[in-house]
């Protein structure tokens, strides 16, 4: 810092000679003769300006070389001037992209002028979107950008990956810059109303200079800046309801459980590999017809047997009918059984569903004057999820200042802060999650306690109903999840988390001469997390005592740097140029606690309120990155165009000789509209191409000193203090590297009717990291086997990434444009670790010639018609459990019924879409603007996890598929849908097979908003400048192939019982003053 | 001439500012130790060997049913037929009771985890082993680590080999495939080796451990001393049928350690101070495993669903074979309906259920857990005599013991198959719930039955194994496989 401060005083004493040489003065205008305000003056070739006042005024000293002005503005065209011309300027409305003035790391450029695409979305495009994260406006935005749906607890982020899948074992994500500078906070904290422009860095050219952190690309974020001459208050109020947008899957009802849990479990019993019972004498066991012994089983044979009444824990949900008489030895349904005792309490998810809701409030304020400017912003969210125990609230302040007091100084402060507070429901996936519970109890248990005869509501002594936890004394056993009840627990847990956000950003601007400037940056990202959780006494995993914890987490990350920027014209010859320093520095403390036995049962989980400490933890991580940067631009009368960048990168995650390492680019574009045989051409207005090369790194994802060979503190016995194994070395490991390289074309034709863009890009990942996991014969630690990470592996995404928009109707009253976007990408791994060429992941392995995402499964054959077996292809032949069946055309197959003795194989499928993107449409008619936007994908393979789940082979108490009514039942019976059969459920029913493919193909309307602009002879009558109303809904549909699956809730394409989507449908209304 | 000036500056600027200290891109972790720093000195060492101790009750890889050495305890009852399952409950150990899970390659309770859990040990002694020698510290700290480590080790490699391999038969050449023979800190993979070659490092770890832990006072009754590593000797050479030098490292091993009283016999099993307890773990509050606890699933009175539900129960037949007055005929209720068993709020009362085991604080799923008891290496002595032939000594070691659970109790009368069988079912009885039977059933190459009891059939499913099924070998958990690319290879499926 002191470094910093010395620095600045001599730039202050040195640049102190500039002296200008002449003062011009002018008025900006458009082609109506309506003052420009906010449009930048530059004095050409110098880093030198000042922008327009209200009135469109503006005066500039310029010193004695200057000798022409550029005047530029996000919506006009640049145009340049003598000075002697410079009094009067008319600007036309700017209809080239190419114009356009566009975030690049470490500075800002003109599209024209760039070797690469950059997709932006600015404020103006999502004004009618009422988002909460920031992120979501990045869906369907650009090709290149592929998303998850997102969970729909609120606060929950989509994943994000540019061109492919750049790492295994690391992150994919990108980089997310904020104003400039790399950001560790969640994007859920920036208010989207505080957002300029969302820019998405994808190539070599426009990401390497971000060096080892941006080999998954880059979203850059800029935040608004007060505009001078313009004062301004706006405010927001958004207003909207919250619904699930995926249906639930269609299940079985409580007329169609029960027989098909009473040939279950008689099944179970039929076909028992020892001891099987015969047929008949199966038949009356599993209805409950034997005699009974004194704790209430059948004996059959000297031993004892439940029935079908008992396996399912003694629920009888029938009106009048008997416990023995539920299902007839013929294994239908007693006739008599045709109302439910308690059929209005069946629907689990009903019993934690409400209303949601979303309200969002804004208010921003934004001025300047020639010298000054600001910007302010406050905002409040408040949302409630659609579930109970399921909501945000968020408030969030911004304040902006820029200021150049004197003319060789420029210097500005942005200061955000947010603060989140969130209710969220209990460890999704978990017994605890009300959506898992739900989705799986048997369609005969009720939520709450009833009279087994009568069916009433079972009260208690205030005379409240109570839930039915499964083994309240004296009444039914429920099998699933037995004495737990996810709703019940949900309703009395706690999980609450706070987050406290703020973010400083500071730079200064030295001007000293007219080509070169120096900047010094310097910020700070604090975020601070603190979690609140309490599991009651009552059920669950914190019954019997009651317990609570608390989670403090403190992130500090601090990024400065320094920055010489250089920019001058030789002739027709441009070169521009960067050097500079950034240090990084990233701290995160962690402190854990966590008491058990509660106290007082009155809603105090403070500690005070426990007796035990049963754990408490606390650790720092720390990691720092130094780097030294520089780029190169350098083009020929803006038609060629060439750039290179360096940038030397240190990494404290890695081993002193290997800390080190160099990152580049090399790029370059050729503007043929500008070429002479092209610019008469009647109808390309703009054609570039270009291309750039360069290399990036990724080592995000990697923990503290993932190269170090670990003992874990805290295995201690009693009082002894103790250590134990808990890592293997590695002192190689290093940085993943990506070597990127692209060509595209930017088009713009017919008037500008048609443009868009076509890329080519080819990322190739070298020194992949896996975590390669050791035999279990070497040992490992109480988390499992052992893992040493490896720089190992190589991959590449290759593919072809289109945009092309069409100004369909341009009107005075009416006009209609559409943009469609689609990528297609192959992603493919090229070399796996020697001594792992295979690795198999969960449902996917890994190996050469294959994506990461590519499903390595038992090869599922099909059922029996005979028995009713599943059948897989065999593994080992073993006469035990193999057939030899003669397939369709005549051919032999052998098979077998054993899961655990199924062949796996590569099915030839990922979950890599062929093709994916967007079309976007959006429409204007006089004062109406509408605009939507489909999402979609073709091609991809699901593995329907949640599907599978309904399709057991009959476990007691879970609940099934409707499909299950397809079930084989009889010899002769060909379906695809296996013998119930309780006893053996892994090898006929749920285990992890080809069976369970779905195609992910699928379109998705994404949003869909109105908006309408009051006319302004209304505006005046309320002192306003603008006003507009709309009405968004965002999740709007989905048309997928099964009902309730969630397509594309991970990259990965195995979807769980995870918080569904929501459905967010909002009116809102923007007020300017 | 100033424009040099203004180059000056810039160039002073980038060169000043350039410069970071020179340990900007050190740090360090703060909940790990380098490896490098664990064994230079003695007293560093000590706390991989306390380390090790805890690895008994750890929560282990976020399983519930596993807390440390108590899962492999539960599983070896769950499939045997003493312990009996009285309700399905939240499903944990049903489907080991069942014979599934160790059957199936990918399950994480019995087959991931017996194997990975001892080879951590192994893995951990290895380190202690290999590298103890060079630290700087007294000879008797650096015998007793190595001593500890190399008992932990031939412990281990016992407990698995026993599952994972075929039975030891000494009339065989035993040379079926073992485990993996690791006996230095090594990566990449190794081939099984042959059951015999698996037992002759057993015995040469364990005679080494004995011969250097002669004089280690251990702190408390975690730390193993001579008497634990006589005491793993004799249960191997048990499980090999050597019966001279079972019974004489069992009356070895047992030396200085009384049997307990009447009145601790029924106060919960719960306290590792007991005058029985030989080796085990005190588990205090700060180091609770929750769920992951002993207690959680074989305790009578802890407030979990596992325990309302599905109290565990004794076999009716083998309870039929308690004699009136034996003290241990009160850990069960034959009745399932004497409220003077204590049951957690809510429970279940289920004829035959437990209170041989109680957690002292019934808010806390914790409580001591006893590895090895004076009475086993009684039973030991017993049976290995009995089994050569020496009926006087056989009779009398069980004498010893059985006098002291039922006063009444007189020297034996039977000889042959009938003493054999008596003290077989003093066994089964002391033993119940520890984690002995499958070992037991296993070595003495008999069926699993649990026809004509207490077992409700749709529970257990499986009633009926001959003895020297392949169902007595667990499978090879498939990552193993997979991790050596089939260089370790599974047993017959």
């Amino acid at each position: 810092m002191r470094k910093l401060l010395f620095t600045l005083t001599a730039f202050l004493l040195f640049a102190g000679p500039l002296l200008a040489q002449r003062v011009v003065s002018g008025k900006v205008t458009d082609d109506k003769g309506k003052p420009l305000a906010g449009v930048s003056v530059m004095i050409k070739g110098t880093l030198i300006g000042t922008v327009t006042n209200a009135d469109g005024n503006y005066t500039i000293t310029v010193p004695a070389n200057g000798r022409t002005l550029v005047f530029s503005s996000t919506e006009m065209t640049e145009k340049e001037s003598s000075l002697d011309a410079a009094s009067k300027i008319t600007l036309t409305s700017k209809n080239s992209s190419l114009d356009e003035v566009v975030v690049v790391a470490y500075g800002t450029a003109r599209r024209a002028s760039l070797t690469s695409s950059i997709p932006r979305i600015t404020a103006d495009d999502i004004k009618n979107r009422p988002l909460v994260n920031v992120v979501n406006a990045l869906v369907g935005s650009a090709p290149g950008i592929q998303t998850t749906t997102g969970s729909g607890a609120p606060g929950s982020s989509p994943g994000i990956r540019l061109r492919g899948f750049g790492s295994y074992n690391l992150s994919s994500s990108p980089l997310i810059v904020v104003d400039g500078v790399p950001y560790d906070g969640g994007l859920a904290n920036i208010n989207p109303e505080d957002m300029e422009s969302i820019s998405t860095l994808k190539d070599a050219s426009s990401t390497s200079l971000y060096g080892s952190r941006a080999a998954n690309g880059v979203i850059s974020i800029t935040t608004k800046k007060g505009k001078s001459g313009r004062n301004n208050l706006s405010f927001k109020v958004v207003q909207g309801v919250t619904s699930r947008a995926i249906p639930e899957y269609e299940k079985v009802n409580a007329f169609e459980y029960y027989p098909i849990m009473w040939e279950s479990y008689r099944n179970s019993l039929r076909y028992n590999a020892t001891n099987a019972v015969p047929l008949a004498d199966a038949n009356r066991l599993a209805s409950g017809l034997l005699p009974r012994n004194a704790a209430g089983l059948q004996v059959f044979n000297g031993n004892a047997y439940g029935d079908v009444y008992q396996t399912l824990g003694n629920y009888n949900p029938f009106a009048g009918v008997a416990s023995n008489a539920i299902v007839g030895e013929d294994g239908k349904l007693n006739p008599a059984a045709t109302s439910l005792l308690w059929g209005d309490d069946l629907n689990w998810f009903d019993a934690f569903y409400r209303n949601g809701s979303r309200g969002d409030y804004g208010l921003t304020y934004q001025g300047g004057n020639e010298k000054s400017d600001y910007f302010g912003s406050f905002n409040y969210t408040n949302e409630k999820g659609f579930v109970k125990r399921s909501d945000l609230q968020r408030f969030s302040g911004r304040v902006a200042i820029n200021t150049n007091p004197t003319k060789w100084f420029k210097t500005g402060l942005n200061i955000s802060g947010a603060m989140i507070n969130t209710n969220q429901i209990d460890n999704e996936g978990s017994i605890n999650d009300p959506f898992y519970f739900a989705r799986g109890v048997g369609p005969i248990y009720p939520v709450y306690v009833h009279n087994p005869t009568t069916g009433a509501f079972v009260l208690d002594a205030q005379g409240n109903k109570v839930y039915d936890i499964g083994n309240v004394p004296g009444f039914g056993s429920r099998p699933f999840n037995q004495g737990r009840h996810a709703i019940y627990e949900n309703e009395l847990n706690q999980f609450n988390y706070k987050r406290n956000n703020l973010s400083a950003r500071t730079y200064g601007d030295i001007i000293f001469t007219d080509y070169l400037k120096f900047t010094a940056n310097a910020s700070v990202d604090v975020q601070e997390y603190y979690e609140a959780g309490y599991d009651n006494a009552i059920v669950g995993d914190g019954a019997p005592a009651g317990r609570a914890r608390r989670n403090f987490t403190r992130t500090v990350s601090n990024t400065l740097n320094q920055l010489l920027n250089f920019n001058k014209k030789f002739g027709d010859h441009n070169v521009t140029a960067l050097a500079g320093h950034e240090s990084y520095s990233y701290t995160y403390n962690y402190l854990y606690g966590f008491k058990i036995e509660q106290g007082f049962a009155d809603g105090n989980t403070e500690f005070p309120n426990f007796s035990t400490i049963s754990s408490l933890n606390s650790y720092t991580n720390r990691e720092r990155i130094e780097s030294y940067l520089s780029r190169v631009g350098y083009d020929y009368k803006g038609k060629y165009i060439v750039t290179g960048s360096l940038r030397r990168d240190g990494n404290s995650k890695f081993a002193k000789d290997v800390r080190w390492d160099n990152f580049w680019s090399v790029g370059a574009a050729w503007r043929l509209d500008k070429e002479t045989f092209l610019t008469n051409s009647s109808w390309i207005n703009e054609l570039k191409v270009r291309g750039s090369y360069g290399k990036v790194g990724n080592s995000e994802g990697l923990g503290m000193s993932p190269y170090m060979g670990l003992y874990a503190l805290g295995f201690n016995n009693g009082p002894a203090f103790g250590i134990l194994q808990s890592a293997l070395p590695n002192n190689e490991l290093t940085w993943e590297t990506a070597k990127n390289w692209d060509a595209g074309v930017d088009f713009s034709l017919f008037k500008n009717r048609i443009s868009g863009t076509v890329e080519y890009f080819n990322r190739v990942t070298d020194g992949m990291i896996f975590n390669v996991g050791q035999p279990l014969s070497n040992g490992g630690s109480t988390g499992g086997n052992f893992v040493v990470v490896q720089n190992i592996g190589s991959m590449y995404n290759r593919g072809i990434e289109a945009t092309v928009t069409g100004r369909v109707f341009s009107r005075k009253d009416f006009n209609w444009n559409v943009t469609v976007n689609a990528t297609t990408f192959k992603n493919q791994i090229t070399k796996m670790p020697d001594t792992q060429k295979e690795i198999i992941d969960g449902t996917k392995k890994l190996s050469e010639g294959r994506s990461i995402y590519d499903y390595w499964l038992r090869d599922y054959y099909g059922v029996d018609p005979t028995d009713g077996a599943s059948l897989y292809r065999y593994n080992t032949f073993s006469t035990a459990n193999c057939r030899i069946l003669t397939n369709k055309d005549g051919g032999l197959d052998t098979v077998t019924t054993l899961i655990s003795n199924a062949k796996y194989i590569y099915a030839d499928r990922n979950s890599i879409p062929d093709v994916y993107g967007s079309i976007q449409n959006s429409f204007r008619y006089k004062n109406f603007e509408m605009s939507f936007m489909f999402t979609y994908q073709l091609g991809g393979w699901l593995y329907d996890n949640g599907y599978a789940g309904l399709m057991h082979a009959g476990t007691p108490g879970a609940n099934l598929h409707k499909d299950a009514l397809q079930r084989w039942q009889n010899p002769g019976d060909v379906t695809n849908v296996p013998r119930m059969q309780s006893s053996t459920t892994a090898d006929l029913g749920a285990g992890t097979s080809t069976k369970w493919f779905l195609s992910a193909t699928h379109l998705s309307l994404n949003n869909i908003n109105i908006a309408y602009n009051l006319p302004k002879s209304f505006l005046s009558a309320i002192n306003a400048s603008a006003a507009r109303f709309y009405i968004s809904g965002e999740n709007v549909a989905l048309f997928a192939k099964r009902k309730g699956t969630m397509v594309n809730q991970n990259f990965s394409g195995t979807n769980s019982n995870a918080y569904p989507p929501a459905r967010v449908i909002s009116a809102g209304i923007n007020v300017n003053f | 001439m100033r424009i040099n000036k203004r180059f000056i500056v810039a160039a002073l600027a980038v060169s000043m500012l350039g410069s970071c200290k020179k340990d900007f891109l050190e740090t360090v972790p703060t909940s790990s130790v380098s490896e490098a720093n664990v064994f230079t000195n003695t007293n560093d060492a000590w706390k991989v060997i306390n380390g090790m101790h805890r690895f008994l009750y750890r929560q282990m890889y976020s399983s519930q049913a596993l807390g440390g050495q108590s899962g492999n305890m539960i599983l070896m009852d769950a499939l045997g037929e003493d312990l009996v399952m009285t309700g399905e409950s939240n499903g944990w150990w049903i489907g080991e009771y069942k014979w599934n899970s160790h059957r199936l390659a990918t399950n994480t309770v019995a087959v991931y985890y017996n194997y990975l859990y001892y080879f951590s040990f192994i893995s951990n002694a290895n380190m202690v082993i290999a590298n103890i020698d060079n630290a700087a510290g007294p000879q008797a700290d650096k015998d007793a680590i190595k001593a500890q480590a190399l008992a932990y080790r031939g412990w281990a490699y016992f407990q698995a080999i026993q599952l994972y391999g075929e039975r030891f038969d000494k009339t065989k050449a035993n040379d079926g495939p073992g485990l993996p023979l690791k006996i230095t800190p090594s990566v990449g993979a190794t081939p099984r080796v042959s059951v015999k070659e698996i037992y002759d490092q057993i015995n040469k770890d364990l005679d080494q451990a004995i011969s250097l832990l002669g004089a280690f006072t251990r702190p408390n009754q975690s730390h193993i001393n001579i008497n634990v590593a006589r005491g793993f000797k004799a249960r191997v050479a048990l499980a090999q049928q050597d019966w001279a030098t079972a019974a004489q490292m069992a009356a070895l091993a047992r030396q200085g350690f009384a049997l307990m009283s009447n009145t601790d016999y029924v106060s919960g099993f719960n306290n590792y101070t007991n005058p029985e307890c030989m080796w085990g773990y005190k588990q205090q509050e700060d180091q609770t495993t929750f769920f992951f606890s002993f207690f959680a699933y074989l305790s009578g009175n802890y407030n979990s669903t596992n325990i309302r539900t599905n109290p565990k129960a004794i076999n009716s037949l083998l309870y039929a074979k308690i004699r009136t007055g034996d003290v241990r005929r009160g850990l069960w209720d034959p009745t399932g309906t004497n409220t003077a068993f204590p049951i957690p709020p809510s429970g279940s009362r289920r004829p035959y259920m437990n209170k041989k085991f109680l957690v002292p604080n019934t808010a806390l799923s914790i409580g001591d857990v006893m590895l090895m008891r004076t009475s086993e290496m009684y039973l030991i002595e017993a049976e290995a005599q009995a089994r050569a032939g020496q009926i006087t000594p056989a009779k009398q070691a069980l004498f010893t013991l059985a006098r002291q659970r039922d006063a009444s109790y007189t020297l034996s009368e039977n000889t042959g198959d009938a003493l054999i069988e008596e003290i077989m079912v003093q066994r089964r009885i002391e033993l119940w719930g520890e984690g002995f039977r499958f070992y037991d059933l296993k070595r003495l190459n008999l069926p699993l039955d649990r026809s004509g009891a207490n077992h409700n059939v749709t529970l257990a499913l499986v009633y009926n194994v001959p003895a020297g099924d392949k169902r007595w070998q667990f499978l090879i958990p498939q990552v193993e496989i997979n991790n050596t690319l089939g260089i370790v290879t599974q047993n017959p499926l």
